[in-house]
């Protein structure tokens, strides 16, 4: 099982490249490359926001006890309801978290809820998985239905206490990273082929790759901020990952720094192809391998016990039900950036034609 | 609204998202204005084509 998800991952991101490259990066998207874009960034979003977090019975009993934490969402399936006078009476066994790599052992012991009436249990049926906020009361050994979030979601995201809500946040920061890689070789293979050739076109489509892969470098490197705040404390913490990223930052720059000094064109594109193979080859130095060296505050440093959010050997490392969409998020990116790209290559060779002309 | 932001990560989710959004919506700005300027070059050559022509 662990095949079909190393299987999705890959699809979702050579089947982006694979097409782009067979349309022909340079020409603008078809049709159907903008309705994909548009149903896998809606549907990536939706299921980003919408499902609930859902942990387990021991979550709640175990923050119950803590004092400035002690709601915890849980999911669990109904196998009894009973109605009582002033209350209803709920008997639980723990839902089974559809998981790609093996099945957990679940104890299928009852849980005993208690839920006053007014809080929409009578829409609950028996057999439906439920998540809702509970709190553990240790006199009866029993839990205390606050609210109802949701009835038999279609997706539900693990409950990490550090992290809550913001672990969606995988989804719309770390693909963004990914892109830029994927940008950043789109502009080394350009800038062998311009090297080989002698096309200007070729020069085009190296320059353009690296300053949308820019954009997305620096989008990832600001929302990664805005986590770091919420989680860490400050925006800026100098991490292995933060600064490397800022490193393959400066070198980009670097990069147009060097196209605008220069005025012939030839030279300038000659110069920035062989700038751009030797400033690729620090790329995956820094985006893979440094951070796994240090001791790290993102997932994946030294001693953390896992190769990280990039590449795990380990199959339960992101939750399974993240790590679709997750990926799906990955071809959205992937389909924007494509799209982004000719439309600034077609640009670029527009702004070119007119030179031309007017020389 | 730091608290209030810590308090429901939900929202933290949202300014995520829409920096995202933003970021990719300002490039199409950038792009879209710079087609104008290319659109309005090129009928400025056409335009002093057909009056050398005339």
């Amino acid at each position: 099982m662990v095949a079909i998800r190393y299987v999705l991952m890959l699809l979702c991101i050579v089947l982006p490249i694979v097409l782009a490259f067979k349309h022909g990066i340079t020409l603008p998207r078809k049709k159907y490359w903008i309705i994909t874009t548009f149903i896998l960034v809606t549907s990536v979003l939706i299921f980003t926001i919408l499902p609930p977090i859902s942990g387990n019975f021991s979550d709640a009993r175990r923050l119950s006890k803590t004092e400035d934490f002690k709601d915890v969402d849980v999911s669990f399936i109904v196998s009894e309801i009973v109605y009582g006078e002033n209350e209803v009476i709920i008997s639980a066994i723990p839902s089974e978290i559809f998981h790609f790599s093996h099945k957990k052992n679940l104890e299928k012991n009852k849980y005993t809820i208690i839920s006053p009436k007014d809080n929409g249990v009578y829409s609950i049926n028996v057999n439906d998985k439920v998540v809702s906020t509970l709190n553990y009361i240790k006199e009866s050994n029993s839990y205390k239905l606050k609210k109802i979030i949701s009835i038999n979601p279609l997706l539900e995201y693990p409950f990490i206490e550090a992290l809550q809500h913001r672990i969606k946040n995988l989804n719309l920061h770390v693909p963004l990273h990914w892109t830029s890689f994927i940008a950043y070789l789109v502009s080394l293979i350009f800038s062998i082929r311009y090297l080989k050739h002698n096309r200007l076109e070729d020069d085009i489509v190296a320059s353009s790759a690296i300053k949308i892969g820019l954009i997305f470098t620096i989008l990832g490197t600001v929302t990664g901020m805005i986590w770091a705040k919420f989680n860490w404390g400050a925006y800026w913490n100098w991490d292995p990952r933060q600064t490397t990223i800022l490193v393959i930052m400066l070198i980009y720059f670097a990069y147009f720094g060097l196209r605008n000094s220069l005025d012939s064109f030839e030279k300038k594109a000659k110069l920035s192809a062989v700038y751009s193979i030797i400033s690729f080859i620090a790329v995956p130095v820094l985006m893979f391998i440094i951070p796994r060296l240090l001791p790290s505050l993102h997932p994946g440093g030294k001693d953390d016990g896992t190769t990280g959010p990039v590449i795990s050997t380990q199959a339960d490392m992101v939750d399974s039900s993240l790590a679709f969409i997750f990926y799906l998020s990955i071809a959205a990116f992937l389909f924007i950036y494509f799209w982004y790209l000719s439309i600034e290559i077609r640009q670029k060779m527009l702004e070119n034609k007119l030179r031309e002309q007017n020389v | 609204m730091y608290n209030f932001l810590n308090d429901n990560s939900i929202y933290v989710v949202l300014v995520v998202a829409l920096i995202n959004w933003f970021g990719l919506f300002i490039y199409l700005m950038r792009t879209e204005s710079k087609l104008n300027k290319l659109e309005k070059q090129i009928s400025l050559n056409n335009s002093s084509t057909e009056k050398k022509n005339e």
